[in-house]
Parts: structure tokens; C-alpha cells; sequence
């Protein structure tokens, strides 16, 4: 009698785990047509004018046995101003502006000049295909959308260049509704995956250029 | 970064072919304490068996500047796993450091490259390590008669600086019988530990973190 109790109750907190588990896995079916894709990604660059975030970066590393953990904030502009500002576990700060980088590191500032260098501009690209709504004009990734019943996920794969060397694939995943940025997944070519996760998203709010200056 | 990395490979190459540095003095005074003996060696990074340590790490060489994260973890007794990454997460380079010595797991292709992987194993493996016995060459007091020198005579020559509990102050590297200072690691001024080669422009600097 008592065993059966126990069982029960097993049972229940089995059922309650799985259903739980159910209501946060999402299903995504692939967006094929030509016409639903472009509505798609204009809605998101109307609604991503600018984007203001904190972020959570989760790094898994099998070998570690440790989930790395960075904290920071995110701001966007478009056309493809970003300013990624990392505040814990340490100061590091990343500004892409008008062709031009900036790293702040410590006391320490590196200004680079995205003239001629590949690798910059591919990143510039990935914020503007994903946020400015121009992933289908990209020749230096491919990419899938899919949907599901209340997110939108953009999986885009590098073809080219330094990008294609350090990661096999991309993940962006915003609400379908709000078209807030939920996360990023990045899969790496060594096996490893990072993931941003946003929180405090704040679409279509006025950002000082200020906060994007490169000098 | 490809092209800026190409060119720092190519100086640090010449710089290790045409080598030169200045001399390590001992002091005068300096006592063997004892020679052909067998000495616990601790260096400044120990890792606890399955924690993680995190450090915040800079490579300047050349002019040029490369920052991210590194993660030091006590994988087995006899290993130590090393992993570099950028703040943003990708990972550039995964080590072992082993009692057999140094093995590359994993490097972006900008850093695949012999001499700058055998540059950054012998870095690493300066400062950080498993606790374990070694055979020295000689003992000597340093010029207090507080600390301890201890000579490891090999294909390079060894020079651990170290306090009588066997906590690392300094490790200074020599061309073999020549005293010369290739390579010195010490801990600065505000704590972060520094390699620093001699004969040429390379620094790798590590400063730990606390992370919650």
C-alpha cells in the first residue's frame, strides 16, 4: 500500500516534469514560401529599428563540466550599429559602427578600421541580415526560417570566409508577436555552443549615436 | 585578424631563430642547500580536482593585441585542461597540460601553427601544472636565506623561485649553461601573472577572476 503510494506520487512529479517540459519545447515548421519569408523579415526590421537588451551568455563546454557564464548589455541601430558591453564577469566592450570597430578592453582600446577586412564585414552582414531584414540578399550565409506557435527561428549557416572556419551555425530566435529578440545560438565548429539569451528587450526606443561612437 | 595574426607568426619566428637575452645573476652569497634531489613543485596555477579557475588573458606580440578568457580545470589527477576563448565565446585554443607534456585538443586556424602552438604550450606550462615531485639539479637560499631556488638542468634550464612552503614567486628560464634569460614568469604588481619572452616580443598576461 505504502509502495503503491509512493508510486503514485513518482508518477505525478514524473507527469508534472514531462508536461512542463512539453509547454517549453517549441515545434517549428519550416517557412518556405518566397512571399511569407519577405512579410516575415520586414516585420522584423520595422520592429527592430533599434533594440535595447541585457544578455546572458551561457558558454557549454562538455569538458569543463561548467556552464561559462558573461553578463552585459546589447544595443542595436539600424542600419548595423552594435554595441555589445560586456559587464561581468569582466569589462569588455565591442562597438561596430559605420564600417569602423571598436574594443575596449580594460584600459586598453583597439580602434579597426573594417575597410577590406572580410571577417568584419561578415559580421556587419549577420546583424543586418538578421536585424535590418536582409538575410535573403546574403551571399555569405545561407539560411533557413522556421515557425512555431509563438517564436520566429532564423538558422543561418556561413559559406565563406574566417566566419565559416569558426562556426557551423547561427541561431536567432525572436516572439512572433512582440518580434522581441528572445536568443542567440552559436554553434561552433569545435563542438562547443554559446547562447545569448535576452532579457529587458526594449524595441523602438531612442539611442544616443553617442553610445555607438568608435573613437 | 588572419593577416595581422600571419605577420605575428612570421616575427615570432625570427625572433626565436635569431635569439638573444640577458643574464640571469644569482646572488653571490647563495648557498647549495642541496643537489640531485627530489622537490615538490607547485606552480602559480593549481586547480583543485573537477573546480574551475577563470582568468582574464591578454597576448601582446608584435604590436599586436589579443584579449579574451582562459579556463584552467583539474580534468584528471594527472591533467590539466586549458581552454582560451574570446569574450564573445568562441573558443581559440583547448590544451592539456600532462605530466607527458603538452598536447593542442582544439586551435582556431589562425593559431595552427607549430611554433605558435609550442609557444603557447611552453607559456602555459610555465605557470600552471599539476602538483607533483621533480628531480632538481641543485637547491640554492635565495640572497635573504628566506626562499628557495630550485635548478632543473635540462634541455632548458630551470630556475623555480620559490618560498619554503613551496609557493611560486618566480620562474626564470636560461639557455643551458649559459645563464642567458630566455623566458621569466613572475606575478605584477597588481597580482595578474606575466610570461615574458626576452628575446622577443611576446607577453602573456593573466589576471584571475572571481566568478559568482
Amino acid at each position: 500500500m505504502k509502495i503503491s503510494r509512493i508510486l503514485l506520487v513518482l508518477i505525478c512529479i514524473i507527469c508534472c516534469v514531462l508536461s512542463l517540459k512539453a509547454q517549453t519545447v517549441e515545434n517549428y515548421t519550416p517557412v518556405s514560401n518566397a512571399q511569407e519569408v519577405k512579410q516575415i523579415f520586414d516585420q522584423i526590421r520595422q520592429a527592430s529599428n533599434t533594440i535595447d537588451a541585457d544578455f546572458v551568455q551561457e558558454k557549454k563546454v562538455d569538458i569543463l563540466e561548467h556552464v561559462i557564464i558573461s553578463k552585459g548589455r546589447f544595443l542595436f541601430k539600424q542600419k548595423n550599429s552594435l554595441r555589445l558591453e560586456y559587464t561581468s564577469p569582466s569589462y569588455y566592450l565591442v562597438v561596430m559602427a559605420a564600417g569602423k570597430m571598436l574594443i575596449k578592453d580594460g584600459d586598453k582600446k583597439t580602434k579597426i578600421d573594417g575597410k577590406g577586412s572580410k571577417m568584419f564585414s561578415q559580421i556587419q552582414n549577420v546583424m543586418a541580415g538578421i536585424l535590418g531584414g536582409q538575410i535573403t540578399d546574403n551571399k555569405d550565409f545561407k539560411y533557413e526560417l522556421y515557425k512555431s506557435e509563438s517564436n520566429y527561428k532564423i538558422r543561418l549557416f556561413p559559406q565563406t570566409g574566417a566566419i565559416k572556419d569558426l562556426l557551423k551555425e547561427v541561431e536567432f530566435i525572436t516572439h512572433k508577436s512582440t518580434l522581441k529578440a528572445l536568443s542567440m545560438i552559436m554553434y561552433e565548429r569545435s563542438g562547443d555552443v554559446t547562447v545569448m539569451k535576452f532579457k529587458n528587450v526594449k524595441m523602438n526606443v531612442p539611442i544616443d549615436d553617442k553610445m555607438f561612437a568608435t573613437h | 585578424m588572419c593577416r595581422s595574426m600571419t605577420r605575428c607568426l612570421l616575427l615570432i619566428s625570427i625572433g626565436l631563430t635569431f635569439s638573444c637575452g640577458r643574464k640571469l645573476v644569482l646572488p653571490s652569497d647563495t648557498l647549495v642547500q642541496r643537489e640531485q634531489s627530489k622537490e615538490v613543485l607547485v606552480k602559480f596555477i593549481q586547480v583543485e580536482r573537477d573546480s574551475l579557475q577563470t582568468y582574464e588573458t591578454a597576448v601582446s606580440a608584435y604590436g599586436k593585441y589579443f584579449s579574451g578568457a582562459t579556463y584552467f580545470k583539474n580534468t584528471k589527477d594527472t591533467a590539466l585542461r586549458v581552454l582560451f576563448t574570446t569574450y564573445t565565446g568562441l573558443k581559440l585554443l583547448d590544451l592539456e597540460l600532462s605530466e607527458k607534456g603538452c598536447s593542442t585538443i582544439y586551435s582556431v586556424e589562425q593559431l595552427n601553427n607549430p611554433i605558435v602552438l609550442k609557444l603557447l604550450c611552453h607559456d602555459f606550462g610555465l605557470i600552471a601544472g599539476i602538483k607533483k615531485e621533480v628531480d632538481v639539479t641543485k637547491v640554492y637560499n635565495d640572497k635573504e636565506g628566506e626562499n628557495e631556488v630550485l635548478m632543473l638542468k635540462g634541455e632548458k634550464d630551470l630556475y623555480y623561485y620559490t618560498t619554503p612552503a613551496h609557493a611560486m614567486i618566480k620562474v626564470v628560464e636560461t639557455v643551458p649553461g649559459k645563464t642567458k634569460i630566455q623566458t621569466e614568469a613572475y606575478r605584477d604588481v597588481d597580482s595578474s601573472l606575466v610570461v615574458k619572452h626576452r628575446n622577443f616580443n611576446f607577453k602573456l598576461t593573466l589576471k584571475k577572476l572571481i566568478v559568482d
